[in-house]
């Protein structure tokens, strides 16, 4: 019934955005931005959510949420167009789509694999969407049982997991990365006793530190540096040709969409891991299952098509513990989830009951979006080619500024700018090292739920940990972080090998 | 790859050095929380506390911490760096080089190439968020900022690097000056937009010398046309779309902003 229900308002809100101008002006002109900022190297989705954030501070919740997610469904797909005629990523989400969609443009294939990316990508996304519309009210309802362990615990699962799988050197550089994100986060008066924590008696630091400029500077500053030291700029590019669809090898490939969908959704989910580990699990899985294994790597129709199901999909995934947890499912999530702060949208299970018709509106633009990605990706690609000849040491000072006034814009307060400046340094660091940044930012969004739900969980059983071992889902989460923990030691490793000799 | 690996374990040490007493520090801020007694209205016992998640955290990232320097100990990063810095210290002793490691000598200078030009890129965000944004006019700070990052990445040269770079530590020295000796009060109390003409000059200084060196030839003289462009029409424009469309308040509107914008958009309204 709740579905259904669900389902009327999820359609009633598509026919509202259909006959709103503005709205689909807003979507068009986002989708665009983001394509442009997906298939530029060293831009991506995420920098490209953070920056339009401060521009859709003065829209309503609506508008500013088809912007964001236009220009997350436009960044994700952008990628490809890189990947596939210069053979480099426009985001890590694309890097699998490199693999065989360059050897295509080679063999003078570019529009076909074009052609191919843009409709796999809109069905990933329309699939991804499916899922936000079906799972997010019932996880919602599942979540309205958790009590603050649950919560204490799925916030530090989120930052653990995400620190484990986006660690590019030592796993534990990424508890580290979710660590430092953490201490972030409790920097300012605590939210029960209102006592300064490393506050240095730096007023501006006591009302906490802003989400959104310490984000822009997380991933924005440390683009443009590495950008920039390496002066990198698109040569070389493949010439397209004519885009087409290509319904039939779409229809052919039909199985290995929907498998991909599934692997791209359920990556999404997990907190903190973006499109670019899905995109990888899916080429591995469908070169696993296919007929053909010798033709990967080599322009295979079949992984250009799974890996960009799989990226796009993961959209609708990430959105789900976003939408009725709170937790960010991705990078880009995590950035959204910043937004909706500001726009004062609390994600979580609450949402449903104080704002019923937020998830299918999320929903209806998220189709939206890709169907307007479809249309602009089918008719404009030549145009989107023609913006990537633009040096990146013209255009990367640009995106400096809009960061500088971004930030800025966010509160109206300089010390924003020299947070952001000093964060992004010091992620540039940490990239360098090694550190992913996605466990930060995870652990800075997620700091404050972790230290409220804990102390609370405390305060009502006395100081006692039992309750985590009483709990089924808190022992459940318990165990999946023992578990995450212990998997990324070397003594999980020998454990395996005994087994494995037995 | 093992050469990068090897490289990243003697980073390792250093950071691992770094965080340890990081996490000392939070566990000494989250020491002086209080754990008992009353504040704030609250009876306070240790789950209640302030203290308990930065104890968390000082804990973790210490354990962390530790187990990074004892893997970059045990995969030689340690040894990797007291050898750097020995071999250092007899280099700077000896001053001599050893030409048969050519390679490692040409990738030493290719990372000091790289680090130079983050430098600048650092240096120049620091001027503008730290020296210019809260005193002088925004419009004439963000020109200055894409000038100069602009102009010296997409020219692209190495003596345009060396002496642009000169030119903005010798700035930036007397920016900073002024700054913390209050001269900028002095300045600004004697003449309003005294702050702004410096960076105006200073502005044209930077276009100078990139002038110089763009001259040498057409295809470089067609790159200054365009960096000077959009230099001025990208800030020009972002700041007119955020202040009378966004009604986003400027942090400093001075002679170029409040003077010149201002007059124009209220004429035309």
């Amino acid at each position: 019934m709740q579905m259904l229900e669900s389902l009327l308002s999820f359609l009633v809100h598509i026919g509202y955005l259909l006959t709103d101008p503005i709205g689909l002006l807003v979507l068009f002109g986002s989708v665009i931005m983001g394509i442009i900022f997906g298939a530029t190297p060293g831009l991506t989705a995420t920098l490209g959510v953070a920056l339009l954030t401060t521009l859709t501070y003065g829209m309503n919740t609506s508008t500013a949420m088809i912007a964001l997610m236009g220009i997350y469904v436009g960044g994700v797909y952008g990628g490809s167009y890189t990947a596939i005629l210069v053979n480099i990523p426009g985001t890590a989400a694309s890097a699998a789509t490199a693999m065989d969609g360059y050897p295509l443009a080679c063999k003078g294939f570019a529009g076909r694999a074009l052609g191919l990316t843009t409709t796999a990508s809109a069905i990933g996304t329309f699939i991804g969407m499916f899922f936000v519309i079906t799972l997010s009210p019932v996880i919602s309802e599942l979540a309205l049982q958790f009590t603050s362990f649950e919560f204490f615990l799925l916030a530090l699962f989120g930052i653990i997991i995400s620190g484990s799988l986006t660690s590019p050197d030592l796993v534990y550089k990424g508890w580290i990365a979710g660590f430092l994100g953490l201490f972030l986060s409790v920097i300012g008066r605590d939210s029960l006793q209102v006592y300064p924590r490393f506050t240095f008696g730096i007023s501006q630091l006591d009302s906490g530190i802003e989400v959104v400029p310490v984000l822009i500077g997380a991933f924005g500053i440390p683009q443009i540096m590495s950008v920039l030291k390496d002066n990198f700029s698109v040569t070389g590019m493949k010439s397209i040709g004519k885009i087409l669809p290509d319904f039939k090898t779409i229809f052919k490939h039909i199985p290995v969409i929907l498998r991909s969908s599934l692997i791209g959704v359920g990556i999404g989910s997990v907190p903190g891991i973006g499109e670019d580990i899905a995109g990888w699990v899916s080429y591995g899985t469908a070169k696993r299952a296919s007929k053909h294994p010798e033709e990967y790597g080599n322009g295979s129709v079949e992984a250009v098509i799974c890996t960009e199901t799989a990226n796009n999909a993961c959209i609708g995934g990430a959105m789900i513990p976003l939408l009725s947890l709170g937790v960010p499912g991705s990078p880009p999530a995590a950035m959204l989830l910043g937004a909706l702060m500001l726009h004062g949208v609390n994600p979580g299970p609450m949402l449903t009951f104080e704002n019923p018709e937020f998830i299918p509106n999320i929903t209806a633009i998220l189709l939206l979006a890709s169907v307007a990605m479809w249309i602009c990706g089918m008719l404009l690609a030549k145009q989107f080619v023609k913006v990537l000849r633009i040096p990146t040491s013209i255009f990367m000072p640009i995106i400096g500024l809009l960061c500088i006034i971004g930030s800025y814009a966010i509160g109206l307060n300089e010390f924003n700018l020299y947070l952001m400046l000093i964060v992004g340094v010091i992620a540039y660091i940490l990239t360098e090292q090694g550190y992913p940044i996605a466990p930060l930012v995870i652990g800075v969004i997620l700091g404050p739920m972790c230290d409220e739900n804990l102390r609370r969980a405390l305060m009502v059983s006395q100081g006692s940990f039992a309750p985590i071992f009483q709990r089924p889902v808190a022992l459940i989460l318990f165990l999946v972080i023992v578990a995450t923990i212990l998997s990324s030691t070397g003594m999980f490793a020998k454990v395996k090998e005994k087994f494995s000799k037995k | 790859m093992i050469e990068d690996k090897v490289t990243m374990r003697k980073r390792d040490f250093i950071t691992s050095l770094i965080l340890i007493c990081a996490s000392i520090g939070i566990l000494i801020g989250a020491s002086r929380m209080p754990m008992k007694g009353n504040y704030g209205g609250v009876q306070n016992v240790w789950y209640v506390s302030p203290a308990l998640l930065p104890i968390i955290i000082g804990i973790g990232l210490l354990i962390l911490s530790c187990i990074l320097l004892i893997n970059s100990i045990v995969s030689k990063g340690a040894r990797g760096v007291i050898d750097d810095v020995v071999a250092f210290v007899s280099k700077k002793n000896s001053h001599t080089t050893s030409t048969s490691d050519s390679v490692e000598v040409s990738k030493k200078l290719a990372r000091q190439i790289s680090q130079f030009r983050v430098s600048i890129v650092v240096l120049v965000f620091f001027i503008l968020i730290f020296l210019l944004i809260p005193r002088v006019d925004f419009l004439i700070s963000l020109i200055f900022f894409l000038l100069s990052i602009m102009g010296m990445f997409y020219l692209n040269q190495a003596t345009l690097f060396r002496k642009a770079g000169r030119l903005l530590i010798a700035w930036t020295l007397v920016l900073c000056s002024i700054a913390w000796s209050n001269l900028d009060i002095l300045l600004v109390q004697a003449f309003e937009f005294s702050l702004d003409i410096i960076v105006f000059v200073m502005t044209v200084s930077i276009y100078i010398v990139l002038r110089k060196e763009a001259i040498k030839d057409t295809e470089t003289k067609k790159k200054l046309r365009i960096v000077l462009l959009l230099s001025i029409a990208v800030p020009v424009i972002v700041t007119a779309v955020f202040r009378y469309a966004l009604l986003v308040p400027l942090p400093v509107e001075g002679l170029f902003f409040d003077r010149i914008c201002n007059s124009i958009y209220y004429a035309l309204r």
